[in-house]
């Protein structure tokens, strides 16, 4: 078992499509802080000839411009952030997704599985792909972290503009924004990189029923637009607030249209996980391998 | 009378010269015999005469015209290539007469009969999903001769095959020789190409490295 | 003469056989129409418009209305029209594989038989417009069949308030004609056309699922800027000229898809030309 983990994973990491998933995503956190940091330079040469007559000092840490509103996860204004949020289905999917449906396709499963076994090939693969996704959504999204952390100061959010950040008393995990900025961008990373995970795994369980490796790792990015159109069912009254259900909505730090909350976010992983699970582990164990 | 004429073919992979600088004259009424390790080029030199592939230099011309400038594909060519592809969903006699359809060569007729010759005549109905590796096989060799074409290409047609398929493959060949087609085959089976080619060719990292009139003794 | 035997193969194989093509649009609009009938009760019961006053032009324009023009200075999150996008995707989906996988099993087979690679190309340019075509004709015959159904007028009129409470304009149009103008029946299924066909040729050079990727970026840069020269734009029927004062062109949306279809067909034959057919190539 850990031989074939071993190698299934080094074969999901390391496969030229992983590195393409992280050239996308990282490319669009670089679309992203080039927009976020234009504005704040117009914002300080604004500042700059406004106040230089009246002898004022400039804010550098106006906390309007913080880091924790204007990495990739932390806003929704940007078109790398939207472009982002929008593809990253097909990019956790990207790396190993597909690995399953060639391998059936070409003969390599069975030999495999008659060298390791049924249960060590299909749980390994499941951790291979499982990584994959979740390092492919991480990966850009600490990449732009840090990147944006080099040109925004990481001042604590202030209340006062909480239209600013998208975060508003209902949101999750509000108090830890405004209290403690990092802890909630690492919860939210955890999240993130969970999700990531089950939705390459999707493309993962979708290769027991579709045989050609394109049709499987846009599984997913439908799957997301599926839930995101059946949303619109539930939202219909403008008075009340409802929860998102929307995985490319609720996965950003900001809120984007619903508040995002706990047991959406739990429930559907913990329904992704069993249905994949189901697929590969129960369904696709059971079936005889040609 | 139909020939190829190859002159300094080259094709470059990646950076890897899968084709070196090759250059042959073929003949109706002949088969040829491709051999060589695996890599060796065998089937990349088919793809090349069937205007598949575009090598990256020199030209092959089919009865003078040139492959990829004068004309696309040869004009009368039946093939198989590595492992036999056709649809799951119809059976090998709808996926014979889909074929057939486009050039309206072969009857509905022919292509029962060929079914039959192939041994598939039983099979015919059955989904080609359901086919065993030696009957899809089958059908692929049926596909690339029932148009009676004047170019055959065959790439491994024994593959899979018993020992009575094997025979079949070397009886519709030779017949094939006899019609006046021009024959290239590919094949492992040095036993198989000389009993049946009359000219050997050798390859090695996409060059010839022996081309040889075959004598076809006969094994005692 | 085999041109036409290409094409009915085509068609046959990835249209007609192909019940993706006929199935995915007739549920979409079933669903996209039981959300708009639901909304329009509640916004009923609430008062805010009758229902009595919906008709077939207001469904329209809730299919095919996009979103409005979005500004990211107005301190808004960006938020993609889901329904437009389905509707544009779902057609670039299903027409994404079939050339390609037609090229790997039994292609080889066809492309010889064809005698040329210009017919072959050509025809699945053909198949990729007709099945566009057939996308679009099926989502126009089921919301024409609902609003029989529901018993709504079947005319292109417009109700601004409607159109006001379903996108969430702040403020209602005035200046809208009272009737859908004619291209804003044409132009959804151009725009999809020229996607599509700038998809099949995009996956030539690159693989198919970076040719869906490539529609997915240009389909959302469009709803985040309205610019002439982003395509979509002339999709969303509340970016045009008739809607509002700064809005794009119907005319040139017009012209840019028809060039659009057009190089992408040229390009994509001479590609096509030179192009090697080797196992496996496009996998993904």
């Amino acid at each position: 078992m850990r031989n074939i983990l071993k190698m299934e994973v080094k074969k999901a990491l390391g496969n030229k499509y992983f590195i393409i998933s992280l050239f996308i995503g990282c490319s669009l956190s670089m679309l992203c802080l080039i927009y976020n940091a234009g504005v704040y330079q117009d914002y300080l040469q604004l500042e700059h000839y406004v106040l230089q007559e009246a002898d004022y000092m400039i804010n550098p840490y106006h906390a309007v411009f913080t880091l924790f509103n204007h990495w990739i996860g932390g806003e929704g204004y940007s078109l790398g952030s939207s472009l982002f949020f929008f593809i990253f289905p097909l990019l956790t999917a990207l790396p190993y997704g597909w690995s399953y449906c060639e391998e059936k396709r070409n003969g390599y499963a069975r030999m495999t599985v008659v060298l390791a076994g049924k249960k060590a090939y299909f749980l390994s693969k499941y951790i291979a792909v499982f990584f994959s996704g979740a390092l492919a959504m991480t990966i850009p999204l600490i990449f732009s972290l840090l990147s944006t952390a080099m040109f925004f100061p990481a001042v604590t959010p202030v209340v006062l503009y909480d239209v600013h950040y998208s975060v508003f008393y209902q949101s999750l995990m509000s108090s830890l924004y405004y209290t403690m900025p990092f802890l909630y961008v690492f919860l939210y990373l955890v999240i993130d990189f969970l999700f990531g995970g089950i939705l390459g795994c999707i493309s993962l369980a979708a290769c027991a029923f579709i045989k050609y490796k394109v049709i499987n790792v846009i599984v997913p990015m439908l799957l997301c637009l599926g839930i995101q159109w059946g949303g619109r069912f539930l939202y219909v009254s403008t008075d009340k607030a409802y929860k998102e259900i929307s995985p490319l909505l609720f996965l950003r730090g900001a809120q984007t249209s619903h508040k995002a909350s706990w047991d959406v976010i739990l429930g559907e992983f913990v329904l992704f996980l069993i249905i994949t699970l189901t697929v590969t582990m129960i369904w696709e164990r059971k079936h005889e391998i040609y | 009378m139909t020939y190829i004429k190859a002159e300094h073919i080259t094709k470059i992979i990646r950076h890897q010269k899968v084709l070196n600088d090759l250059s042959f004259t073929m003949e109706s009424g002949n088969i040829y015999g491709l051999c060589g390790i695996n890599g060796s080029g065998k089937t990349m030199l088919m793809r090349a005469l069937l205007g598949l592939i575009h090598p990256t230099s020199g030209t092959i011309s089919i009865d003078g015209a040139v492959l990829g400038k004068d004309i696309e594909f040869p004009k009368s060519v039946g093939f198989l290539l590595e492992n036999p592809a056709f649809l799951d969903r119809y059976s090998g006699f709808q996926n014979l007469m889909l074929l057939a359809r486009i050039r309206e060569i072969a009857s509905k007729e022919t292509v029962t009969n060929w079914l039959e010759q192939v041994g598939l005549s039983d099979a015919g109905k059955k989904k080609y999903k359901k086919y065993s590796l030696g009957m899809k096989q089958r059908l692929g060799i049926a596909a690339a001769l029932m148009e009676q074409p004047d170019i055959i290409i065959l790439d491994e047609p024994t593959n899979a095959l018993d020992a009575s398929g094997v025979a079949l493959v070397m009886d519709l060949v030779k017949k094939e020789k006899e019609r006046g087609a021009l024959v290239i085959l590919s094949c492992h089976d040095a036993d198989f190409l000389k009993k049946t080619a009359d000219e050997i060719l050798e390859m090695a990292a996409g060059e010839f490295t022996k081309i040889s009139p075959n004598s076809k003794e006969e094994p005692k | 003469m085999r041109f036409t035997k290409i094409l009915r193969w085509d068609l046959e194989n990835g249209l007609w056989k192909n019940k993706m093509i006929t199935l995915a649009p007739f549920f979409m609009i079933l669903v996209m129409f039981a959300d708009f009938w639901n909304r329009v009760c509640a916004y009923d019961r609430a008062g805010i418009f009758p229902k009595s006053s919906v008709s077939f032009g207001d469904f329209w324009i809730y299919l095919y209305g996009g979103m409005k023009v979005y500004r990211p200075q107005d301190g808004t999150v960006f938020l993609f029209p889901v329904i437009w996008i389905l509707l544009l995707a779902m057609p670039a989906f299903l027409t994404l594989h079939y050339p390609f996988r037609d090229m790997l099993d039994i292609g080889p087979q066809i492309l010889c038989r064809s005698g040329s690679r210009k017919n072959w190309w050509l025809s699945k340019c053909f198949w990729n417009l007709c099945c566009t075509t057939c996308f679009y004709l099926i989502v126009l015959l089921t919301a024409l069949f609902l609003c029989i159904l529901w018993k709504r007028p079947l005319t292109a009129d417009l109700h601004p308030r409607v159109i006001q409470i379903l996108f969430q304009l702040t403020d209602q149009p005035t200046e809208v004609s009272p009737l859908l103008p004619w291209y804003t029946f044409l132009l959804p299924l151009l725009i999809s056309l020229a996607l599509n066909m700038l998809q099949m040729t995009l996956s030539l050079f690159l693989k198919p699922l970076f040719g869906f990727l490539c529609t997915s970026v240009i389909l959302i840069c469009s709803a985040y800027a309205m610019h002439p020269a982003l395509l979509g734009n002339y999709g969303m029927l509340l970016r045009h000229s008739w809607f509002i004062k700064e809005g794009v062109s119907y005319r040139l949306g017009i012209a840019l898809a028809l060039c659009f279809i057009f190089i992408s067909m040229i390009v994509g034959l001479i590609r096509f030309q030179s192009h090697d057919i080797t196992n496996g190539v496009y996998e993904l």
